[in-house]
């Protein structure tokens, strides 16, 4: 599966356009390929519409902004709860329609804890299933946990999500 | 296998952190020397030079006018940052362009030190502990055994990978496996031959294990390895310069226990240091 995958992505030779830590962008450009990576505790929220045939991808840090408003203001990307609600509006603004809205998420990784009070990547993907839930969308596929670290691309063209990790490659 | 004995002498063949720190260190030392002196042996070394300029004119600095001297940037500065910034420019200078057991490149190297250098700042500012104006070096030099580890563990990437992956070992305990010994172990006789204090000797030694600390000074340095193990800790997580060892760690949460700081502060910690890692870096731009 890893070679095949690696075969038909050098096939298709979209551009990339890389998302960092705490940032997020979105495309209907189907020459692009959106990436991130390097996910550690981070979660990669990757939205995807395939009737408008746009993506988009938001690669946020921390749960939650309460933790340090002045930077969620500046940057909302770099938080759970500023971040997703503002990649679902540049989404709709891109003409997306939240009924035909493909949800997918990758990362929230952790370190090993046995007191559990270092937790970012589980209580970055707790925040994340609450919000969706709680605006009743429901997430279609999801790669989280454990002590990987991440890579996400997001074909615009088709909507394919590869995440790469420990070099083996699998479509989320 | 490769003995212990083998690596600790090939730290020999690791180069010296170069002349001006040298130099600098030995004004550091001499209580009668004034700026003019370190100003002279600053002038003589461009990258440091530059380095020292992009700091006293940075926004930080807030200052009116441009700064364009050593003298002028040594005052702005003050000796304690002037020998800090001499040692990250000196350390930036001896990096290899790749740390391929580690499957890493030098930058990805320098963006993780960093990171570790202002997170372990953020720590120790939100703490209040002691020792704060050492905690950007002492991060920044945390790995500096790993320099000297790389070349080893490149003939054995195999089996450090298998022991990650198929036994879950934690990346200290598969380097041990591998060649009988760790970068903390070989990190403390780097930080030694290059004659660096005693508290970036400590921090390379207990940054995994910091509640592990042996020594008579453990009162005054455990803060600053508390401060750097959890600064290294949120570095991993957040994924800055992550290498082959990813998330194989494991968290001492005594050190957030003894430093008096919540889950949460070390959130908000991480949340400040963001923009000013690529700030740090920017200033951080010429080595030695």
């Amino acid at each position: 599966m890893g070679e095949a995958l690696r075969s038909a992505n050098r096939k298709r030779k979209a551009s990339p356009l890389v998302v960092g830590m705490a940032d997020m962008a979105v495309s209907d450009n189907p020459e692009k390929v959106i990436v991130t990576y390097a996910l550690g505790s981070c979660i990669a929220l990757v939205l995807y519409d395939p009737v408008r045939k746009a993506a988009g991808m938001l690669h946020y840090m921390l749960p939650l902004s309460q933790t340090n408003p002045k930077k969620a203001k500046s940057n909302p990307a770099m938080f759970a709860d500023t971040g997703v609600p503002l990649l679902f509006k540049k989404m709709f603004e891109l003409g997306c329609r939240r009924e035909n809205l493909v949800v997918k998420a990758a990362g929230g990784g952790s370190i090993t804890d046995e007191k559990g009070v270092f937790n970012i990547g589980k209580r970055n993907h707790t925040v994340l299933k609450k919000i969706l839930w709680k605006n009743d969308i429901h997430i279609s596929a999801e790669d989280v946990g454990g002590k990987r670290s991440r890579t996400v691309h997001i074909y615009v063209k088709d909507g394919l999500t590869v995440v790469s990790s420990r070099g083996r490659e699998e479509e989320l | 296998m490769i003995t212990r004995e083998e690596i600790v002498s090939s730290v020999r063949d690791l180069p010296m952190l170069g002349a001006t720190f040298a130099q600098l260190s030995d004004l550091d030392k001499d209580e009668s020397a004034k700026i003019q002196d370190f100003a002279q042996v600053v002038e003589t070394d461009p990258a440091l030079m530059g380095n020292l300029l992009r700091l006293a004119n940075s926004a930080g600095f807030g200052l009116s006018h441009r700064v364009v001297t050593a003298v002028q940037a040594i005052s702005v500065l003050g000796r304690k940052r002037l020998m800090n910034v001499a040692l990250a420019t000196a350390f930036r200078g001896v990096l290899p362009k790749k740390l391929a057991g580690y499957g890493i490149d030098s930058e990805t190297f320098w963006i993780h030190s960093i990171a570790v250098g202002v997170l372990s700042e953020e720590i120790a500012r939100t703490s209040g502990m002691q020792l704060r104006e050492e905690s950007f070096v002492a991060g920044l030099l945390h790995d500096i055994g790993k320099l000297v580890t790389s070349t080893f563990l490149e003939t054995e990437a195999k089996a450090l990978a298998e022991s990650l992956e198929e036994k879950s070992l934690l990346f200290l305990e598969a380097e041990r496996e591998v060649m009988d010994a760790d970068h903390c172990m070989i990190g403390e006789t780097v930080a030694q031959r290059w004659d660096l204090p005693p508290c970036i000797a400590a921090v390379a030694r207990w940054h995994h294990d910091p509640s592990g600390m042996e020594s008579a000074d453990a009162e005054i340095l455990q803060p600053l390895v508390d401060a750097v193990h959890l600064a290294d800790s949120l570095a991993h997580a957040l994924g800055y310069g992550t290498d082959i060892g990813e998330l194989s760690r494991r968290i001492d949460s005594e050190a957030m226990k003894r430093l008096d700081l919540s889950m949460s502060e070390l959130e908000e910690a991480a949340s400040r240091a963001a923009g000013e890692i690529e700030e740090r870096k920017k200033n951080l731009d010429h080595g030695g």
